[in-house]
C-alpha cells in the first residue's frame, strides 16, 4: 500500500470535512483572483477609454488638461481650435482618419458633444470594440441627437424624444437653446466610458444653436435668425472645435506627426498619445485601483487565515490515526509525508475548485460587467499576479502542513499507547 | 529461557507530579513467557506499557528489550525497535477505520522490513498470512469479505487488532485490556486463540488488566501492587491537611 494511497483513503474517510476544507480553500481562492480581475480590470478599462487613436490635437495647454475635456468632458478647453488647422491636419497623407470634437453645450448636466459621423464609424473603446446602436442610427438631419447609453436610461429618453440643449456646462443653464430642440434619433450600446454620458449632435448643428446667440438677448433681429430655416441656409461649416481625434496609416509616425502638430505655426495646438496620459492620469489619480488592491491584500491575508485554521481543525482529526500509526512503528518522515500530502492535495484541489468557480462566476456575469461596468478587459486570461498569488497559497499551506505535522509528531508519541478520546 | 524484557531500578514520575508513580525495582519477561499484570484502575499500568513500548521515558532505571539498552536509544531508534519486534492491541480505537481488514492487519509490515521478512520467510504473501491468522482467530476472510473494519463488531475488531499485532512474529506483544468490552465466552475463546497463536511464534505476551479473574490462563500473573514501591496514591490523597 502506498503512502499517496493511505492519504487518499483517509482524506476520501473524512469527505465532508475535506469537502469543507477544499470549499473554503476554493472560495478564497475565487474571491481574492476576482477580486483582483476587477481591479485589473479596472485599470486596463481605464487605460483603453480610448483606443484605436493614436493622437489626440487641441488648443495648447498641459496634456492630461486635454485629456481630461476632450475624452472626459471634464472642466474646459483654455482655447479652441481653428476648423482650418483641423482640416489641415486631417487632410495630411499620413493620417488616416480623424474625429473632430467641439464641446461646450450641455443637456440636463449631459455633455453635448458635436461631431462628425466618423465618431460612430471609427471611435473605439476596450480594446477594439466600435460603438454600436442599441436603437436607431446616427444623426442624419441637423437637429438630430444621439444619446450615449447612460443619458438615456438616466433621462428616459427614446427615439423621437424633443430635447433642448443648453449653453455651458451647468445643470441650470442660463441659456437655453429652447428654440431649436433636437429629436433622439439613437441610442448608443453600454461602453462603460465617458460616451455614454454624452450627447452626439454633428459639428453644423453646434454652429446652428449657436447663432445669433452673441447678439444681445433681446435684439429683434435675431430672433428672425432663430428659426429652423434660417439655420439650415446659413453657412454652418464650423469656425472652430475644440479638439480632434487623429488615426493614422502607420503607427510608426505617431512621433513625427506630433511632433509636426506641436510645432504647427498658423496656430498654438499640441498633441499627445492616450495612452501614455491615460497611464499618467491613472496613476495620480487611480487611487481606487490603490482601494482594491489593499482590499486584494486583506482578503489575500484572510484566505491564509481561513485555509490555516480549517488545516489545522482537519489535521487536528487526525491525531488518532497519527497515534496508530506511531504505535505500529511509522517514522517521523511518515508522519510527515502523510500530512503534508493531504495539505498539499487539499491545497490543490482547493485551487483548483477556486479557478473553477472563478471562470464560471466570469463567464456569467461577464455581460453584466461588461454592459452595466464597461469591465471587460481580458478578464478570461491568468495574470502573472495570480501566479504569485497562488503560489503562495499553495506554499503557506505546505508550511502550515508542516507545523501540524510536527505537533501530531509529538503529539501522537505521547498520546501513545493509551489514547483515552 | 533468555529474557525479552528486563527493568531495573525504574522510576517515573510525570513531570507536572513530585511524587513518583511508578518505582519498579524488577520487572521481567523471558521469550515466550506469558504474562498477566493486574492493578486497580490508575495504579500506572498503562503508563507502564508505555515505558515498555518506549513512548515515555522514566527519571531513572535500566530498560533491556530483546538484550540491547533501551534507555540508551534515541526516538527514531524506539520507533525502529517498536516496528520491528513489537505488537499493540489496545482496548479501543486501534484500528484505521477507512482500511480493510487485511490492510489493517498488514499494516505494521508496511512500516517494519523486520516483520515484512519474517512473514515472507514462512513461504506466504501478507495478505494469505493475514487471512491465516484471522482464520486461527475465528475470522473467516471468506465468509464475512474483505469489509471495512468500521462495519465489524466489536468483539470482531478485537480480533483484527490481535492479528495485526501478532503478524511479522514480534517477539514481544503487549496488550492494554484488549477483552473489556466482550462478554465472558467470546473473552475466553479470544485469549485462548491468542496464547495458541504466541506459542507457535514464540511470542512473549504482557497482558494488563484490572480484572483478576482473567489470570488464570496465564504462565504468570503479577500484581502491580506487588512490584510498584512508590506510595500508592491513596496513602498520598488522605494525607490532605486537616
Ligand atoms: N498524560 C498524563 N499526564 C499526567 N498524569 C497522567 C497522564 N496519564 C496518566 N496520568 C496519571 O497516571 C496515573 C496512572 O495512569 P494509568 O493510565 O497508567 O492508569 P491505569 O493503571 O492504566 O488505569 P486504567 O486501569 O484505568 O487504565 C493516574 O493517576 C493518572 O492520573
Ligand atoms: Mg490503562
Amino acid at each position: 500500500m502506498k503512502l499517496l494511497n493511505i492519504s487518499l483513503k483517509s482524506l476520501l474517510n473524512r469527505k465532508g470535512t475535506t469537502f469543507l476544507t477544499i470549499l473554503s480553500i476554493a472560495l478564497s481562492v475565487a474571491l481574492l483572483l476576482g477580486i483582483e480581475r476587477i481591479r485589473t480590470g479596472a485599470k486596463q478599462s481605464f487605460e483603453s477609454t480610448v483606443s484605436g487613436v493614436d493622437l489626440i490635437a487641441g488648443a495648447r495647454s498641459g496634456p492630461i488638461n486635454l485629456m481630461l475635456y476632450s475624452v472626459f468632458r471634464i472642466g474646459n478647453a483654455t482655447n479652441n481650435v481653428s476648423y482650418q488647422t483641423f482640416k489641415d491636419i486631417s487632410n495630411r497623407d499620413d493620417v488616416s482618419w480623424s474625429i473632430p470634437i467641439s464641446l461646450g453645450d450641455s443637456h440636463k448636466g449631459y455633455k453635448v458633444v458635436g461631431t462628425s459621423l466618423d465618431y460612430f464609424k471609427h471611435f473605439k473603446f476596450a480594446g477594439n470594440k466600435n460603438l454600436k446602436f442599441m436603437t436607431g442610427n446616427e444623426f442624419k438631419g441637423l437637429y438630430d441627437v444621439v444619446l450615449g447609453a447612460d443619458v438615456a436610461s438616466q433621462l428616459k429618453y427614446q427615439i423621437g424624444d424633443k430635447i433642448v440643449l443648453s449653453h455651458g456646462s451647468d445643470k441650470i443653464s442660463f441659456q437655453d437653446h429652447a428654440d431649436k430642440p433636437f429629436t433622439v434619433v439613437g441610442v448608443l450600446s453600454k461602453t462603460g466610458t465617458p460616451v455614454d454620458q454624452s450627447l452626439h449632435v454633428s459639428l453644423e448643428a453646434i454652429e446652428a444653436i449657436h447663432i445669433g446667440w452673441q447678439q444681445t438677448p433681446g435684439d429683434t433681429h435675431s430672433g428672425d435668425m432663430h428659426n429652423h430655416d434660417t439655420a439650415n441656409e446659413s453657412t454652418l461649416t464650423p469656425k472652430s472645435i475644440t479638439a480632434f481625434f487623429l488615426k493614422l496609416n502607420s503607427r510608426l509616425d505617431v512621433f513625427n506627426v506630433k511632433n509636426d502638430i506641436d510645432n504647427y505655426n498658423q496656430e498654438a495646438v499640441m498633441a499627445v498619445l492616450p495612452g501614455v496620459v491615460l497611464r499618467d492620469l491613472w496613476n495620480t489619480i487611480g487611487s481606487a485601483e490603490k482601494t482594491l488592491l489593499a482590499v486584494s491584500l486583506l482578503v489575500f491575508l484572510v484566505s491564509l487565515v481561513s485555509m490555516i485554521i480549517s488545516l489545522l481543525a482537519t489535521l487536528n482529526e487526525r491525531r488518532r490515526e497519527m497515534a496508530i500509526f506511531r504505535s505500529l512503528g511509522a517514522q517521523k518522515g511518515f508522519i510527515f509525508s502523510v500530512l503534508i500530502i493531504e495539505t498539499g492535495l487539499l491545497t490543490l484541489l482547493g485551487i483548483l475548485l477556486g479557478l473553477l468557480i472563478l471562470y464560471i462566476a466570469l463567464f456569467s456575469f461577464k455581460p453584466v460587467l461588461e454592459s452595466q461596468m464597461g469591465l471587460n478587459v481580458n478578464l478570461l486570461t491568468p495574470s502573472m499576479n495570480d501566479f504569485v498569488y497562488l503560489s503562495v497559497i499553495f506554499a503557506s499551506s505546505l508550511c502550515v502542513g508542516i507545523l501540524p505535522s510536527y505537533k501530531a509528531y509529538k503529539n501522537s508519541l505521547a498520546d501513545g499507547l493509551t489514547i483515552k478520546s | 529461557m533468555t529474557s525479552v524484557l528486563d527493568i531495573n531500578n525504574l522510576e517515573f514520575s510525570w513531570p507536572n507530579s513530585t511524587r513518583p508513580l511508578l518505582k519498579v525495582e524488577e520487572f521481567q519477561v523471558s521469550q515466550g513467557e506469558h504474562l498477566f499484570l493486574q492493578g486497580p484502575s490508575g495504579s500506572g499500568k498503562s503508563t507502564l506499557l508505555n515505558i515498555i513500548a518506549g513512548v515515555l521515558t522514566p527519571q531513572k532505571g535500566d530498560i533491556h528489550l530483546f538484550g540491547n539498552d533501551f534507555q540508551a536509544y534515541t526516538a527514531a531508534q524506539k520507533d525502529k525497535v517498536r516496528g520491528d519486534h513489537m505488537g499493540f492491541i489496545f482496548q479501543m480505537f486501534n484500528l484505521l477505520p477507512f482500511l480493510s481488514i487485511i490492510e489493517n492487519v498488514t499494516l505494521p509490515c508496511q512500516f517494519s522490513k523486520v516483520k515484512k521478512d519474517n512473514v515472507f520467510d514462512k513461504g506466504l504473501s501478507l495478505e494469505k498470512e493475514a487471512c491465516r491468522l484471522l482464520k486461527e482467530l475465528d475470522l473467516d476472510i471468506q465468509l464475512i469479505g474483505d469489509k471495512k473494519v468500521s462495519d465489524l463488531s466489536v468483539g470482531q475488531q478485537q480480533r483484527v487488532a490481535a492479528a495485526r499485532a501478532l503478524i511479522g512474529s514480534p517477539k514481544l506483544i503487549i496488550a492494554d485490556e484488549p477483552t473489556s468490552a466482550l462478554d465472558a465466552d467470546v473473552r475466553d475463546r479470544f485469549l485462548q486463540l491468542l496464547f495458541k497463536e504466541c506459542k507457535t511464534s514464540e511470542t512473549s505476551l504482557v497482558f494488563v488488566s484490572h480484572d483478576l479473574s482473567l489470570g488464570r490462563q496465564f504462565d504468570k500473573v503479577l500484581s502491580l501492587k506487588d512490584i510498584n514501591k512508590a506510595s500508592p496514591m491513596q496513602t498520598q490523597s488522605a494525607e490532605v491537611p486537616t
